[in-house]
């Protein structure tokens, strides 16, 4: 079963439109969510929570419409965004009582288990904490609550690295449950990388794709050549290109033939980067 | 719906204190007799939903409410029911201030008058009816200009209306006057409607 299916997602802003957005993220997986500022990742996270109101397409959350009686759902889903955005004033253990009295299966212990484990003061005003702590308590409220989806916007954004990579631990060790999935954007394609198992690319509102992160490391290659050796390639056989004065790297489909070339490794990091830089957009 | 309300009581607690404290210090003061002391406290309570709208737009709560398990629906009662309650303790408070100033002062003209309590209530509901609907749709930096013209339009035109003594007004007075029911009813079929209203206009907000 599938934990989020999208099908055909619009939204139009002006200056900004979001279109036909398509993918799927099956139960026990964790998805990673790419793309550049303004590529739609943030919109695409609040259409799927309901926040924004769709032009068009369909969303489906843990097998229920996101329109219809998605207060139940919610309390599935655990949900970080871009910023804590608690009010300011209020401390962790005036945090917790609201969420005790917000989340049905809010777990107490488990919240403090968090706190304990991210050193995070219990009484001290959470205006005083820092971009970094202020991410790790959401992150521990999102948590607890049983849910069986998690949708973290920019959630390890201002970490340190040491604290990211801990964070990144909690997520997998979290996944180990077959009923829990995690979507996550980020910028940080190197965290993305090393946790997700599907990559979904966005880049100017368009989806350019959505796959298992395997089959993008086994499909993409990087091919190096000539610069008159670019001018007997297909050009729609390149699906990225990077020149420089001894040559050119591009990113091919192994699929597609190029043994005579040296194919290297692409990375997602790769991949990305070289779509947009070719324009396949 | 609980969690809505205990987060604004803490976020009240800490930044709305003075106003707490001059709520209930205006309560004694109409019960010890200087009745213009209620309305202020009422408005005051009227004003409690727009103080803690304010802060949260300032922290971008309605971003995380809305993605949490809340309906919008939810979002805005609960700042209905925060009047509710606030006029509840106001009262309340009223209430005891009087009793006291009774058992304290035996001699002192009695304070408590039900049509008092009544009309402070009417005002406090009519007063938050009008102005949550346009915080709603505008939120509270946008609507604050519609917030100055709609309180100075209110209190102007009454004080005009009055200082006319034309019959017209006279016989409305009067008959306000004498049947305070009708105006508390009014003024709770109207806070219900602005609700309903305030319902409408948020829900088509998007966050």
């Amino acid at each position: 079963m599938n934990a989020l299916e999208v099908k055909n997602l619009s939204k139009t802003y002006k200056g900004f439109n979001l279109s036909n957005v398509s993918f799927t993220l099956p139960k026990g997986c964790i998805m990673g969510l790419i793309g550049e500022n303004g590529a739609g990742k943030s919109t695409t996270i609040k259409l799927i929570m309901n926040t924004i109101r769709r032009d068009g397409g369909e969303i489906t959350v843990l097998g229920k419409d996101n329109t219809k009686d998605f207060k139940e759902t919610k309390e599935d889903i655990g949900i970080v965004l871009d910023e804590a955005y608690y009010p300011e004033q209020m401390t962790v253990l005036q945090i917790n009582k609201f969420l005790k009295y917000s989340y049905k299966n809010w777990e107490e212990d488990r919240f403090f288990n968090y706190l304990k484990n991210f050193k995070l003061p219990e009484k001290k005003a959470f205006k005083e904490f820092s971009r970094g702590m202020k991410m790790k308590l959401a992150i521990a409220a999102a948590m607890s609550h049983k849910a069986k989806l998690l949708i973290l916007d920019e959630a390890t954004s201002g970490l340190d690295p040491m604290a990211r990579d801990e964070i990144l631990d909690i997520f997998y060790e979290y996944t180990r449950d077959e009923e829990h999935t995690i979507l996550i954007s980020s910028h940080i394609v190197s965290d993305l990388e090393k946790l997700c198992d599907y990559i979904t690319f966005l880049h100017n509102g368009k989806l350019l794709f959505s796959e298992e992160k395997d089959r993008l490391l086994e499909e993409y290659a990087i091919m190096h050549c000539s610069k008159e050796d670019l001018r007997n390639i297909p050009k729609e056989k390149i699906l990225g290109k990077r020149t420089s004065a001894y040559g050119a790297d591009l990113l091919v489909k192994r699929s597609n033939g190029f043994k005579q070339y040296p194919l290297d490794k692409a990375g997602i990091e790769d991949i990305i980067l070289l779509m947009i830089k070719e324009g396949v957009a | 719906m609980k969690g809505l309300l205990l987060k604004d009581w803490y976020v009240l607690l800490k930044q709305g204190r003075i106003m707490l404290v001059c709520i209930a210090l205006y309560a004694v003061l109409a019960a010890g007799g200087n009745e213009g002391m209620g309305f202020f406290a009422v408005l005051f309570v009227a004003m409690l939903p727009f103080w803690v709208i304010g802060i949260d737009e300032r922290n971008k709560w309605d971003n995380l409410a809305a993605a949490m398990p809340y309906e919008k629906k939810e979002i805005v009662l609960s700042r209905y029911i925060l009047v509710g309650s606030g006029l509840i303790v106001l009262i309340a408070l009223y209430l005891i201030a009087s009793l006291a100033k009774g058992l304290l002062m035996p001699q002192a003209e009695a304070s408590f008058h039900w049509q008092y309590i009544i009309s402070i209530i009417a005002i406090g509901l009519i007063y938050a009816a009008i102005n949550l609907p346009v915080i709603f749709r505008l939120g509270v930096e946008k609507a604050r200009l519609w917030f100055i013209i709609i309180t100075g339009g209110i209190a102007g035109g009454l004080g005009v209306y009055y200082s006319s003594h034309s019959e017209g007004s006279s016989k409305v007075t009067h008959f306000l006057s004498t049947n305070l029911w009708f105006v508390m009813v009014l003024a709770i079929l109207l806070f219900l409607l602005s609700g309903a209203i305030s319902v409408r206009l948020y829900e088509k907000r998007e966050f």
